[in-house]
C-alpha cells in the first residue's frame, strides 16, 4: 500500500513576508494510492510551498514528510513533477525528453526509446517522437512533461497549475487526458490550481487552503472524475447542477476567504 | 519565453523565404551605390589616385599580392600568420575560459574570487596591455598571442557565466526531481543551456580578437594583415593599404557567418543575439 502522509507540517521561509508567521502551519495530509487530490486556496496560502515541500525542494522547519513508509529527504524520482512552464529541454527531441529520467538512470539507449514511445502513445502524441519541443502546441508540451514524468515511473504525480498557461479548449482536454491517464496508471496525484472549474471537476479529494498561516481548512470528497472515467461526457458532468453548486460553493468560500485577508491585512 | 523564442524561429523562417525581400534589396543597393561613388571620383579624378586608387587598382592589387606577395610572403600566407595567432589564442582561451565562467556560474566563492580579477581587466582595451606585454615578453609572437588572448577571454568567461545564472532553474528541479544528481544536472541541463551563450561570448571574443590582432600587428610584427598594411602606408601604397583593409573586412565577415551558422545548427531553439 504506497502512500503519501504529510505529518503536522510547519514550513517558515528564511526571506518570508512576516518572519513570525508560518507559510504553513501544521498541516497533515494523506494521499492514498489511486487519489487525486486537489489543492485549492487564494493566492498566499501556500499552495506551491506545499508542492516544493512534497517535492523535496524545501524542508519542513517541523513535522515530517513520507512516501511509501520511507522519510522524504530532497527530491526523488519516487516523486515526479509538473510546472506550468513545460520546462521540457529544447535540445533534445521530444522522445529524447520523454526518454530523460530514464537516462539518468543509466538505462541503455533502445531500452529507454522503448519506454518513451508507450508513454508518447499513452499521452496521445503518436507519431511526434521525433519533433523538435518548440514544434508544438502548449497542450502538446504539457502531454509531453506528463509523459516525461510518468516515464520514470514515480508512485506519486504533483502538478504545480499544470494546465494553468492553456487556453480553455486545451486546459478540458487535458483534465480528461489527465483522468484518463490516471485511470490507466493508478497514480497517486497531488495537483495544485487555482481554476476552480478544473478542482471540481478532477478531484477525488478536493482540499480547500486558507492563508496566513497557510493551513487545510476543508477536505472535500468528490466523485465527478469517477462519473468521466464511468464514460459521462464532460459538458454533461460540468453542466449538472451538482456541479455547479460544489462550483458555487467554493467560489463563495474563496471569496469569503480573500474578504477576511484583507480585513486582517487591514487591521 | 518558450513563446517569444518560438515566433522568433518563425521570423527566421520567414526571412529565408524572402531571399530578395525589400531589406536584401536595399542592402545590396546601397554597397552598389558606394562602388559607383568611388568609381566616379576615382575615374573623373577628383581625387588623386596616390591618395584614392580607383576600385579596379585595388582589384588588381589584390590579385598581385595572391600571386606575388608582398615581403617574401604571399598575401595567403600574411592572411595564415594572422589567422594562426586568432586561432591559438581562441583555444586556449576556450579551454580556459568555459571552466572559469561555469566556475563562477556555479559557485559563489569561485565567483567572489575570479569576478573581480575580469572585471579591473577586462574593461582596459586590450591593447593599453601591449606595452607592458612588450616589455614582460618582448615582441615575439607570444606576445601577439597572449594579448589576442585577453581579448578573447574575458567575453567568453562573462558569457558563460551569464549562461549558467540565467539556466531555467525549472529545468534544474524537473531533472533533481527524475533522480539526477549534482554532475548529471551539469552534463545534462546546464551544458546544454548554456551553449548559445558560450557561442554568443566566442563571436564577441573574436570580434575583439581580431580588431586586436590587426593593431597589434600594426604596432609589431614581420608578418600578417596588420603587418602588411602598415608597412604599405609607409610606402604610400594606397591601393595595397586598401586591398589589406578589404581582406580583413572579409575574413571578420566569414568568422562572423560561420559562429552565426554555428548558433543557428548547436541551438535552433534559440534565435542569434546581439
Amino acid at each position: 500500500m504506497s502512500f503519501l502522509c504529510i505529518d503536522n507540517v510547519t514550513v517558515f521561509y528564511p526571506q518570508g513576508i512576516s518572519p513570525y508567521k508560518p507559510v504553513l502551519e501544521n498541516l497533515s495530509l494523506q494521499i492514498k494510492k489511486d487519489d487525486l487530490v486537489v489543492v485549492l486556496g487564494p493566492s498566499g496560502c501556500g499552495k506551491t510551498t506545499l508542492i516544493n515541500l512534497v517535492a523535496g525542494f524545501v524542508k519542513p522547519d517541523s513535522g515530517q514528510i513520507k512516501l511509501n513508509s520511507n522519510l522524504l529527504q530532497g527530491p526523488g524520482a519516487d516523486r515526479g513533477i509538473i510546472f506550468q512552464e513545460n520546462a521540457l529541454f529544447p535540445w533534445l527531441k521530444v522522445i529524447d525528453n520523454i526518454a530523460f529520467g530514464l537516462q539518468l538512470q543509466g538505462l541503455p539507449r533502445p531500452d529507454r526509446l522503448q519506454t518513451a514511445e508507450q508513454f508518447l502513445k499513452l499521452v496521445g502524441l503518436r507519431g511526434y517522437g521525433q519533433h523538435r519541443i518548440w514544434e508544438l502546441s502548449g497542450g502538446m508540451k504539457q502531454r509531453v512533461s506528463l509523459a516525461r514524468a510518468l516515464a520514470s515511473n514515480p508512485s506519486l504525480l504533483l502538478m504545480d497549475e499544470p494546465f494553468g498557461a492553456l487556453d480553455a479548449l486545451a486546459r478540458e482536454q487535458m483534465q480528461e487526458l489527465l483522468l484518463q491517464v490516471w485511470h490507466k496508471t493508478h497514480k497517486q496525484i497531488l495537483l495544485i490550481t487555482h481554476d476552480i472549474e478544473e478542482a471540481v471537476f478532477l478531484a477525488g479529494e478536493l482540499v480547500l487552503m486558507a492563508s496566513y498561516p497557510g493551513k487545510i481548512v476543508d477536505k472535500i470528497p468528490l466523485d465527478f472524475s469517477k462519473r468521466f472515467i464511468a464514460g459521462e461526457p464532460t459538458r454533461q458532468i460540468k453542466s449538472d447542477p451538482a456541479f455547479i453548486k460544489t462550483r458555487e460553493y467554493v467560489l463563495t468560500w474563496l471569496f469569503e476567504q480573500q474578504a477576511s485577508n484583507h480585513l486582517e491585512a487591514s487591521l | 519565453m518558450k513563446i517569444s523564442t518560438r515566433r522568433l524561429s518563425e521570423n527566421t523562417d520567414a526571412n529565408r523565404c524572402h531571399l530578395f525581400s525589400r531589406t536584401t534589396v536595399l542592402s545590396t543597393a546601397t554597397i552598389i551605390i558606394l562602388l559607383l561613388i568611388w568609381e566616379t571620383i576615382t575615374g573623373f579624378e577628383l581625387i588623386s589616385p596616390l591618395y584614392l586608387p580607383s576600385p579596379q587598382e585595388v582589384v588588381a592589387k589584390l590579385w598581385d599580392l595572391s600571386i606575388n606577395g608582398y615581403m617574401g610572403a604571399s598575401l595567403f600566407e600574411h592572411s595564415a600568420s594572422s589567422l594562426m595567432r586568432i586561432s591559438i589564442a581562441l583555444l586556449v582561451a576556450i579551454f580556459l575560459g568555459l571552466p572559469t565562467g561555469l566556475a563562477i556560474g556555479l559557485n559563489a566563492n569561485a565567483r567572489a574570487i575570479i569576478d573581480p580579477l575580469i572585471e579591473i581587466y577586462r574593461p582596459v582595451p586590450p591593447l593599453a596591455y601591449l606595452p607592458l606585454i612588450v616589455i614582460w615578453f618582448g615582441i615575439g609572437e607570444f606576445s601577439k598571442v597572449f594579448l589576442i588572448f585577453l581579448a578573447i577571454f574575458a567575453p567568453i568567461v562573462v558569457a558563460t557565466a551569464a549562461g549558467v545564472r540565467k539556466v531555467d532553474p525549472l529545468c534544474v528541479r524537473v531533472t533533481q526531481s527524475l533522480g539526477g544528481n549534482r554532475n548529471q544536472v551539469i552534463r545534462y541541463v546546464i551544458v546544454p543551456s548554456i551553449l548559445p551563450d558560450i557561442l554568443t561570448g566566442i563571436r564577441i571574443g573574436l570580434g575583439a580578437g581580431w580588431s586586436t590582432l590587426v593593431a597589434a600587428e600594426l604596432i609589431a610584427a614581420t608578418s600578417g594583415l596588420g603587418f602588411m598594411i602598415q608597412s604599405a602606408s609607409q610606402f604610400l601604397m594606397t591601393d595595397q593599404v586598401i586591398a589589406g583593409i578589404l581582406v580583413i573586412a572579409l575574413i571578420a565577415f566569414l568568422l562572423e557567418v560561420f559562429l552565426r551558422y554555428l548558433q543557428k545548427k548547436f541551438a535552433p531553439w534559440q534565435s542569434v543575439r546581439d
